[in-house]
């Protein structure tokens, strides 16, 4: 059973709606104060991020100084829906400069419902990439002012590019420059006992790139793995230290990478990406 | 949205309160509907804003709705999506004003731009307005054979909206037909995905109705369409995937090379940074793989670090579900996890949620090589100044103890946590210390030299006080000061709140007596005087048990109150193993983080009406709802008595069937037995032994019990009612039914014919029958008593089940009932 969300709220801390927008009929439409009641009144909050109150179920997520709750009332996915819910808060970030709070909410209300329209549809996600989403939404986002980012106006007379199997990235692109910037971001976890041995160390690490490349360039990117295997861009990985050589227990990676050339050289598709 | 009254209620009182704004924007919108003048757009925009920002924060702006359609004449995009959104959250509200938009929604399906095609086909399936839906029909034709995507797109999840508005419409119109072509020929990948998704769930909820649908809903399983959308499945989008991967977990593959087949091709699926996805691959995976055990286990290995890795990484709450999935797979394999023990090591910037997880994830990992790092692990989240992350640590050791490994070092463990001398913990202590001397009775001794050093007052927790109490009945002999704790204890019985301790206390003094009576006389008779004044029903009739118990025979008062215990093996497990298979099944859903299967929390009867009305209770819901739930409610208390008394009356007719004699009289004693009695049945108290009643006296005497010669007269039995006219619609009757114990039951198979004749061989002409349809319930009745059939059918066979209601007891009832069961015989 995929997601299907009835209603989706943004609250700020004291409960006030921030923006609310039902899907389906299936829930009442004042669910919003079984949530303010039997959770945020109660010490429940932040006990457990689903609860059930007659039937529906919520999920809620505290972002900064909001709280956005889906409301369900079937047996849904809810890794989709936790998800869904940490992709679309990206999304308004990339809209709105960085910045997603309350009044960051306040002065965007009318392009959030734009965009709860196109990213859910009766309750499904549809599509949450920006680039593509920058095709249909009107709105600009109010940035905050100490962010200067350079915006790209959406191209007025873009072709729907709906779905295409690059979604991630819009066609036609051009740079006057091409260059390609990687960053790496690791962080170390270690426990220790009090005694100071070492309980449990690893290292998460992120690759991130941004490029800007004119048109639909194939890139490889090749890791240094114990086996030797070559793996490439948007991975989030965790590396082990063994010794010298670095072994890889697991990676994830971006869906702009071709995951079945994954045990050979591999080529993939880019964007200039918001991670 | 939510109606003026209560938005006003929830809005804060910094918010406008509404009115005078709401007539000052009707005003303004009025001046500029008519106008053509340039910037007219950028003034309706702004006030557009307006109207959506206190539609937000819950004014009620539906007022301005005719204004709001004058103004939507625009070739505005920004405007008419705002119009859009306002129209769609009023329409259903204002019915006869949503006419209105029709016109214009209409209209801008077949605009030139497709995005305002693609808009206003989704702003019209969004009105939900059913009277509406004739104007539908049309535009989601020309939608669904639109040459742009987007249009489509929309389209494919309208059809699914209009099914919800109105079903027959929908199906009239082959809208699951056309749906079905598109999504095998489309060529874009999310018109598809929403293809599959709207046909899903019309055939899901059509299947239960008609054939066709549920034969429908079978070949999306079929060969051909799965194949067709694994080999798409790189088009797809993150979440469209999590739609196909689904479906695909439900596919059963002919032989054991389909399935490779399929898992090689998604096995890269595993990579992918949409955890979702992951969790998806990871269902159809195990569900493939069943049926083949060794299989099985290398995907176990297989998940493994894709799984820890969506554990580490994300955001806490996206932890806590993929943790509860890992859950459930750790208590299928525990083994498979047992190495990797470290990474549910609790990190201390963790939401208690996902620790709580965690430490559960450790107590099912233990075994006999892992246990011994992960108590001194969870020995140190013991002393964590979180109290309920302490408590949590200190249940997961001792739960870790019941599963027998290593049981001496942590026994240990758990008595240094009481000399802690930290409250909280002392009293989670205590209460697993209770369950260990009950599993493991050879380490009393250890157990007993350190919580007799507790002091009770230190512990102040209902829980933990009813176990120190216990281990004090439980040992008496063991600990020297036991019957001197409890007497300071009984002195202050009336400060103590908790029933639940008082019980304990008084099976405790009991088992402290027959141990050592020199010592304890005084104070169990301090302790039956403060039971038997006790408001408590329960505590009152434990008291009033043991009372008469220890006046009847202190020997047989010792077989019941302290027998010779064996030592518990296995505590019982909550859940059944089928109800652990229903949640596997419905992995990565919400079962899995409720830990129950679905049905019990998605369908209406399993939430209870308790539960639905306090709901009402608390939120104010539609007064027309709440006047359904009171009434049934109402019912259900009155069928309560009705029932109970029907079912004890079949108890009574199995026992007079067994005993030759059916004199009245005898049935009379037995009716009366209630709850409290059914004890004093046991012993036999009904005819005391001649002998017996020197000794109570001496007992009396013994005990320093000031209480008359007969203490508290036994109350009288409650004398039974029944409801003369009882009505009961057959639907309640039939749930009541159900829910009895069966009391009594014999299956007959007979033919309609037969039981029509029971009926009419029953005679009077109050005796009716209704049409004979399964599941029926039907009634003949007469003074004396009356008769419910409840008919069932299942299969070829009929069953017939019979309650019987007697109205008044009358001598010759048992053979009138007898009578009716031979005749069902017959």
């Amino acid at each position: 059973m995929p997601v299907a969300a009835s209603a989706i709220y943004f609250l700020n801390l004291r409960g006030d709606v921030l923006i609310n927008r039902l899907y389906r009929d299936d829930v009442g439409g004042n669910m919003v104060d079984a949530f303010r009641t039997h959770i945020m009144q109660t010490k429940e909050l932040g006990t457990c991020p689903v609860r059930q109150i007659g039937g529906c179920s919520f999920f809620y997520m505290r972002i900064s100084n909001v709280y956005i709750v889906i409301v369900v009332s079937s047996n849904a996915n809810v890794a989709c829906a936790f998800k869904f819910v940490v992709e679309a808060v990206s999304l308004f970030k990339s809209y709105f400069g960085g910045t997603f709070d309350e009044d960051a909410i306040r002065n965007n209300f009318v392009l959030i419902y734009e965009l709860l329209d196109e990213i859910l549809d009766f309750g499904y996600p549809q599509n949450l990439s920006p680039e593509i989403l920058k095709l249909y939404i009107t709105q600009e986002g109010v940035r905050s002012p100490f962010s200067s980012k350079p915006v790209d106006r959406p191209v007025p007379n873009a072709t729907l590019q709906v779905t295409g199997a690059v979604g991630w990235r819009r066609e036609g692109l051009v740079y006057k420059k091409n260059e390609v910037f990687l960053d790496i971001v690791e962080s170390v976890n270690l426990l220790m006992s009090s005694k100071g041995s070492v309980l449990r160390c690893d290292v998460t690490g992120k690759i991130l790139m941004k490029c800007f490349l004119s048109g639909m360039p194939d890139l490889k990117l090749g890791l240094n793995d114990k086996i030797g295997l070559e793996k490439e861009s948007q991975i989030k990985s965790r590396p082990t230290k063994s010794g010298k050589t670095i072994e890889l227990d697991d990676v994830t990676f971006h869906q702009c990478v071709n995951l079945t050339r994954f045990n050979s050289e591999k080529n993939c598709q880019f964007c200039a990406s918001r991670r | 949205m939510a109606p003026p009254a209560q938005s006003q209620k929830s809005a804060s009182p910094s918010q406008p309160s509404g009115k005078g704004e709401v007539s000052d924007v009707k005003m303004q919108l009025r001046q500029l509907a008519g106008s053509r003048s340039p910037g007219t757009d950028d003034a309706k925009r702004e006030l557009f804003k307006k109207v959506i920002s206190y539609m937000t924060i819950g004014i009620d702006v539906s007022s301005v709705f005719s204004e709001m359609v004058m103004c939507s004449a625009t070739s505005d995009i920004v405007l008419k999506k705002m119009c859009y959104l306002y129209v769609g959250n009023y329409a259903k509200y204002n019915p006869d004003l949503a006419l209105l938009t029709i016109n214009f929604l209409q209209r801008d399906c077949k605009d030139e731009d497709p995005m305002i095609r693609g808009l206003a086909l989704r702003s019209l399936c969004s009105l939900r307005v059913a009277n509406l839906v004739e104007y539908l029909v049309g535009p989601l034709g020309t939608g669904l054979k639109d040459g742009n995507s987007y249009v489509r797109m929309v389209a494919a999840i309208g059809v699914l909206k209009l099914y919800h508005i109105s079903a027959s419409t929908c199906m009239d119109a082959d809208f699951p037909a056309m749906l079905k072509h598109l999504m095998l020929n489309d060529k874009d990948a999310q018109v598809v995905a929403n293809c599959l998704t709207s046909l899903q769930e019309i055939w899901g909820l059509e299947a239960s109705t008609s054939e066709e649908a549920a034969r429908e809903r079978e070949t999306l399983l079929s060969k051909p369409v799965i194949y067709y959308f694994l080999n798409r499945i790189k088009e797809f989008s993150e979440w469209a995937q999590c739609i196909v991967l689904d479906l695909v977990a439900k596919y059963v593959p002919s032989d054991s090379n389909e399935i490779f087949d399929v898992m090689n091709l998604l096995e890269d699926r595993l990579q992918h940074a949409n955890g979702a996805v992951v969790l998806a691959t990871i269902k159809m995976f195990l569900q493939l793989t069943l049926s083949m055990t060794d299989v099985h286990q290398q995907v176990y290995e297989r998940i493994k670090a894709p799984l820890l890795t969506l554990v580490s990484s994300g955001s806490p709450e996206q932890s806590y579900a993929v943790l509860s999935h890992l859950h459930l797979l750790v208590m299928r394999a525990p083994f498979i996890f047992s190495s990797d023990y470290k990474h549910f090591y609790c990190q201390y910037n963790e939401p208690f949620y996902v620790k709580k997880l965690k430490l559960e994830m450790l107590t099912a990992v233990a075994n006999e090589s892992n246990t011994y790092d992960i108590v001194t692990e969870l020995c140190e989240y013991a002393a964590n100044v979180d109290i309920p992350m302490a408590r949590e640590s200190i249940r997961a050791v001792g739960k870790i103890a019941l599963q027998q490994y290593d049981v001496n070092a942590i026994v240990d463990r758990l008595l240094q946590f009481l000399e802690m001398e930290k409250e909280h913990v002392t009293a989670e202590t205590l209460v697993l210390v209770k369950d260990l001397l009950r599993k493991y009775p050879q380490w009393s001794h250890d157990c007993i030299a350190v919580v007799g050093n507790i002091s009770s007052k230190n512990v102040q927790e209902p829980k933990a006080k009813a176990a120190l109490i216990w281990m004090l009945g439980e040992y008496a002999q063991d600990m020297q000061d036991a019957p001197y704790i409890l007497e300071s204890l009984i002195e202050n019985w009336d400060e103590e709140h908790s029933a639940e301790v008082r019980l304990h206390l008084l099976t405790a003094i009991m088992k402290c007596f027959l141990r050592r009576p020199p010592e304890t006389q005084k104070a169990l008779g301090a302790a039956l005087a403060a039971g038997l004044a006790d408001f408590h029903q329960d505590v009152h009739d434990r008291a009033l048990f043991y009372y008469r118990l220890l006046k009847y025979n202190v020997t047989v008062a010792e077989r019941v109150v302290d027998p010779p215990k064996q030592a518990v093996s296995v505590f019982a497990d909550t859940q059944s193993s089928e109800i652990k298979d229903r949640i596997f099944d419905e992995f990565n859903s919400l079962s899995v983080v409720y830990q129950k299967p679905s049905y019990m929390f998605t369908d209406k009867e399993h939430r209870g009406p308790f539960e639905f009305s306090e709901e009402l209770g608390n939120l104010s819901i539609d007064t027309e709802l709440a006047d359904n739930v009171v009434p049934a409610q109402r019912v259900e208390a009155n069928d309560k008595d009705l029932l109970l008394s029907t079912s004890e009356k079949e108890d009574n007719h199995g026992a007079s069937n067994n005993s030759s004699a059916y004199n009245a009289p005898s049935y009379d004693g037995s009716r009366m037995v209630a709850a409290s009695q059914a004890q004093q049945d046991l012993v036999s108290l009904d005819q005391p032994p001649p002998a017996d009643v020197p000794a109570s006296l001496a007992i009396d005497d013994l005990l320093g019990l000031g209480l008359p010669v007969a203490p508290s007269p036994a109350p009288s039995p409650p004398a039974l009612k029944l409801n003369a006219k009882a009505v009961l619609d057959p639907n309640s009757f039939q749930q009541k039914w159900r829910q009895l114990p069966l009391a009594a039951s014999q299956e007959i198979s007979m033919n309609p014919q037969g039981v029509s004749c029971i009926v009419k061989s029953s005679g009077s002409s109050s005796a009716y029958a209704r049409s004979f349809h399964p599941l029926h319930c039907f009634r003949w009745s007469s003074p004396e008593l009356q008769v419910l059939f409840l008919r069932t059918k299942r299969g070829r066979a009929f069953y017939l089940s019979c309650g019987l209601y007697f109205n008044r007891l009358c001598p010759n009832l048992v053979c009138l009932r007898d009578q009716s069961w031979k005749k069902m015989i017959e």
